[in-house]
């Protein structure tokens, strides 16, 4: 016995020594994994909520150039800049994580770019203040209030939002997301309660809507070459489908002006706009354009009237690429006209009636409605491709699910070009919204 | 005389200890296997992990409409639209749960991921049970025809090493394949909560 068992014992003893090296290397590798995973999410959650806190300060207008901060150890900066796109800012969002894996000290980052822009109305199918009867008459400013109801016949495509709360009973149908600042007021119809919400909803959302944009768009009307801002009087506005356009002033007889311009000899930058006065409108649009009605100092006035049908040349159901776009931006109300103006006569309508509007509708104080909606005999149906932002519920006409009593049965689709695009100017929300957010 | 006892003892002492040494050799030699096969599969897993988050935070990045971004939503298939390399062009990314066929015949479920209609990729080989579910804002299972109710993704994904080893502590015929399993609870998108 001697040196022959000493050298067997030290070689089992180098041989466990190395096995035992390589079992402790490959549970490190492990732990390393785990940590280096731990790392990287921690590194990532800490961008993430550096680019929140950076989000939170654009939405309430309170950003600054650049902040940084500290979590778990983790340190996050945070700069805020506005990009090359006019009204549009960027927050960019740097961690840095210094962590211990298998070669030693490391450093991580992660980074989280959030892009924010002042979208327009026109990417909402259906956007109101509030969910009640808004109507004004022609003559008083006086409302009737009261709550109207998204009921089962209601369809509503596009997004879909109110300021306050909807009005839901039996089951209304809502194609796209729908949002509201305040859960909405619901009931029981026929023993149903049960609204389609293709896209989800979500409550707290509140969309603010200034009166920024129509100054914005008098002076846009304004420092056209020639101007394309009236003052003081009504203006009529017939459009043909080769591109021009009758203006006549008063619209009914057109004794102060009478002519046919091309829409870019009209109105050269797009917008026209007319203060203290109504505008009427109607016929087959090409091109894009956006016409403005202001109150001015007279409180009635401001009002787009629809006499007829107002579509575009290039119709957006056939050809969705159709570059044919109108906005129709009221500070009061929208009106589908239901008496004729030269005559004081009802314009002869049934049951069986169409009128097609192709536009984007933004009423600030008013609604879409039809003239005298609760009184005129059954209509017929308002077919609407478009967008609408009012401050209370559009009013067509008063129909329970199967019987018209007056006025129009509204047909409401969104244009989902109006998702992407706008007619020229169209009015903004006074916040900015989240439209990209980049993760690593 | 005890020179011959010596040469007899450390015999038997030297024989002992090295069957004892090639006893730990093996065990040792099968537990570093084992250890290694799991490592190697945390390490699949890990990084699997890793790319399929990445890519499902950026679903719908760059789209006009993300009511559109997500295409297909079955529980074993997703198809969505990013621009994933941020270069200003949108891609369609599937991750797909899907049936291979190998030399031998045998058939194994495999995790891949397929960009813009390019041959798919395989990101794990042998994943016994993979499953997506869509959710809602409020986390109730979302309508997946109506794919706009969508808001929150949830996954889970079990994954096996690709070959059985025995464990030394259960036994040297007890042969089996190391499994690993993740879930992820809210995966989300911000892109899909955007009105534009």
């Amino acid at each position: 016995m001697g040196k022959s068992t000493i050298i067997y014992v030290v070689g089992l003893a180098t041989l466990l020594l190395a096995y035992t090296v390589m079992v402790t290397d490959t549970s490190t590798r492990a732990v390393a994994n785990a940590a280096e995973y731990y790392a990287r999410t921690s590194s990532h959650t800490v961008a993430v909520a550096g680019a929140n806190i950076g989000t939170h300060f654009v939405l309430m207008g309170t950003d600054t150039a650049s902040f940084a901060g500290s979590m778990n150890g983790v340190t996050f900066t945070v700069t805020i800049e506005s990009t090359l796109v006019p009204g549009s800012k960027r927050v960019t969002s740097v961690s840095t994580n210094t962590y211990f894996g298998r070669l030693g000290e490391s450093t991580m980052h992660d980074t989280v770019v959030a892009t924010f822009r002042r979208l327009t109305f026109s990417r909402y199918g259906y956007f109101s203040d509030s969910e009640v009867n808004g109507y004004m008459s022609p003559v008083s400013d006086s409302l009737a209030g009261g709550p109207v109801w998204k009921e089962t016949g209601d369809s509503l495509f596009g997004y879909a939002h109110t300021n306050r709360r909807w009005n839901l009973a039996g089951r209304p149908y809502f194609d796209s997301k729908v949002t509201a600042f305040n859960p909405p007021r619901t009931e029981l119809l026929d023993g149903v309660y049960a609204p389609v919400l293709n896209g989800g909803a979500e409550w707290g959302i509140a969309v603010p809507r200034s009166a920024a944009s129509f100054t914005t768009l008098e002076s846009i009307a304004s420092s056209g070459l020639p101007s394309a801002l009236f003052t003081g009087e009504d203006v009529g506005l017939t459009f043909f489908g080769n591109g021009t356009v009758r203006v006549r002033i008063p619209p009914s007889t057109g004794t102060t002006r009478d002519d046919t311009l091309t829409m870019s000899g009209l109105m050269p930058n797009g917008v026209l706009a007319v203060t203290g006065g109504d505008l009427r409108v109607g016929g087959s649009y090409r091109g894009q354009a956006t016409v403005v009605a202001l109150s001015g100092s007279a409180p009635t006035k401001g009002n787009i009237w629809i006499d007829g049908n107002l579509v575009a040349a290039d119709d957006p159901l056939v050809n969705p690429m159709s570059t044919d776009m109108l906005g129709l931006v009221a500070e009061r109300m929208a009106y589908v006209t239901t008496v004729d103006p030269a005559t004081g006569v009802l314009i002869p309508r049934d049951e069986s009636s169409v009128v097609r509007i192709e536009a984007a509708v933004y009423s600030r104080r008013g609604i879409l409605a039809a003239q005298a909606y609760d009184s005129i005999p059954p209509s017929g149906r308002v077919s609407f491709l478009g967008t609408l932002t009012m401050n209370a519920a559009a009013l067509l006409g008063v129909a329970s699910e199967t019987t018209l009593h007056h006025g129009f049965r509204l047909s409401l689709r969104h244009d989902d070009r109006f998702f992407g695009g706008a007619p020229p100017g169209f009015p903004v929300p006074a916040k900015f919204e989240l439209v990209s957010w980049w993760e690593n | 005389m005890s020179i011959m006892f010596d040469l007899i003892g450390s015999v038997i002492i030297g024989a002992y200890v090295i069957l004892m040494g090639i006893r730990l050799n093996s065990n040792i030699g099968e537990h570093a296997q084992l250890s290694m096969v799991a490592l190697n599969m945390q390490e699949a897993l890990v990084d699997a992990v890793r790319t399929m988050e990445s890519d499902f935070r950026k679903i719908g990045y760059g789209t006009v409409d993300p009511r559109t971004a997500l295409e297909v939503t079955q529980p074993d298939h997703i198809r969505f639209k990013a621009d994933i390399n941020r270069d200003g062009y949108i891609e369609r990314i599937d991750w797909a749960w899907e049936k291979t066929v190998g030399a031998s015949g045998d058939t194994t479920m495999e995790l891949t991921r397929r960009v813009s209609g390019e041959p798919a990729m395989v990101i794990l080989s042998d994943v016994p049970m993979f499953r997506l579910e869509y959710l809602t804002e409020a986390g109730e299972p979302a309508d997946t025809s109506a794919k706009g109710q969508i808001q929150v993704i949830q996954t889970a994904l079990k994954v096996r090493s690709p070959y059985a080893v025995s464990d030394p502590f259960r036994g040297p015929d007890d042969r089996t394949a190391v499994e690993g399993f993740w879930r992820q609870t809210r995966l989300v998108s911000r892109n899909l909560k955007r009105h534009g």
